[in-house]
């Protein structure tokens, strides 16, 4: 009991630390769009298919920095199913989408997608592919002072 | 065919583990950069969970990251339960013994109290031992009183009995601290070695490394 209570009060003092990570940053109209479309879990995974394709376009094509912005912020919020069940099958599909985002994260090789990525194999509501996905995501980050 | 069957099972479940998929698993190549922020966010991310796995990945991860700024968090980590002891146990034993197991191969003396007080206040009896080989790799005197102290009185029992689950694992400890002496080799230590030698209320173990360490008291 004592640990939940403990928990729960420093998890207080690090929300203020977290509250300015939401998505704070103008996305380009189709980015946006792409980023709206995957932001609702309940659209059909064929749609969402299309907008991670289109997302891994604009930042590998035209090299849009505010593709991975948008990739952060899905996979910190949208993404991370508490409740994940490989079993079920909703679940399972929106994490492939989540495990194709993560590829693009690894592509980019950004540091600003350390949170997100540690998220997953931190709090592991993924299935394992996207676990396995992160860490490699992590390994390819290409940090400043490395 | 049930025994193979248990056989395949058990040979699955060892590739399980090999490959990956243990519960606190940490890649062994990892290295993370990025200075203080992604220590910073790595700190965040440990303060936010009571999860065992959760926190024993991230301590493993603050041990693979590139700066040496890296320790003071791991200190700060291994010392919290006993700094906030109003907060009760947050911190898992688990990932206060990772903290450790990284902090200890630098034998930086400035650790040293940081050793001392999870040797005396912790609760968990691995950790504690950990901690006393910290001591031990840096092998400085400055603790030698303490530890003198702790063997003599706070750890001695007049009636040790090996089936009291408490008095073993004090007693352990107590072997701990008697190896770490040793290494130091200060004189001062002697008193203590002797009593352990002598009043023999301790285990085997106990006994056996108090001969070993007068041997390496540098008089």
């Amino acid at each position: 009991m004592v640990r939940v209570f403990t928990a729960v009060f420093l998890a207080l003092l690090t929300v203020s630390a977290f509250a300015g990570d939401k998505l704070d940053v103008k996305l380009t109209d189709a980015v946006n769009q792409a980023y709206r479309t995957l932001l609702d879990l309940n659209n059909p995974v064929s749609e969402r298919k299309k907008a991670v394709a289109y997302l891994k376009d604009a930042y590998v094509k035209e090299n849009d920095v505010t593709v991975i912005d948008a990739i952060n912020d899905l996979l910190l919020y949208s993404y991370d199913q508490s409740k994940y069940k490989e079993e079920d099958n909703k679940s399972y599909q929106s994490d492939m989408i989540a495990l194709e985002l993560v590829n693009i994260l690894q592509i980019s090789g950004q540091p600003s997608s350390f949170p997100a990525l540690l998220n997953i194999v931190v709090k592991r509501n993924h299935a394992q592919a996207t676990i396995n996905a992160a860490w490699n995501a992590i390994k390819a980050i290409k940090w400043k002072d490395k | 065919m049930r025994a193979k069957h248990l056989v395949m099972g058990f040979i699955a479940v060892l590739l399980f583990t090999a490959n990956g998929f243990a519960s606190d698993y940490v890649p062994e190549d990892l290295k993370i950069g990025g200075g203080n922020q992604s220590l910073e966010t790595l700190k965040a991310q440990f303060f936010k969970t009571t999860d065992r796995d959760q926190q024993v990945i991230i301590v493993k991860m603050i041990a693979k990251h590139t700066s040496d700024e890296k320790y003071k968090v791991l200190a700060e980590i291994a010392e919290f339960d006993i700094r906030t002891d109003k907060l009760g146990n947050f911190c898992h034993p688990d990932a206060v013994q990772a903290a450790l197991d990284a902090m200890i191969l630098t034998k930086d003396q400035k650790y040293e109290s940081t050793y001392f007080n999870i040797l005396n206040k912790f609760d968990n009896t691995k950790v504690r031992i950990t901690a006393a080989k910290g001591l031990a790799m840096i092998g400085s005197p400055n603790m030698v009183p303490k530890l003198v102290n702790m063997v003599k009185n706070e750890l001695s029992y007049a009636a040790f009995r090996e089936d009291n689950q408490k008095m073993v694992a004090d007693d352990m400890v107590v072997e701990a601290i008697i190896t770490a002496l040793g290494d130091i080799g200060d004189p001062r230590a002697f008193p203590a070695l002797l009593q352990v030698v002598t009043l023999q209320n301790h285990r085997f173990q106990t006994i056996q490394a108090a001969w070993a360490a007068m041997e390496k008291i540098q008089w």
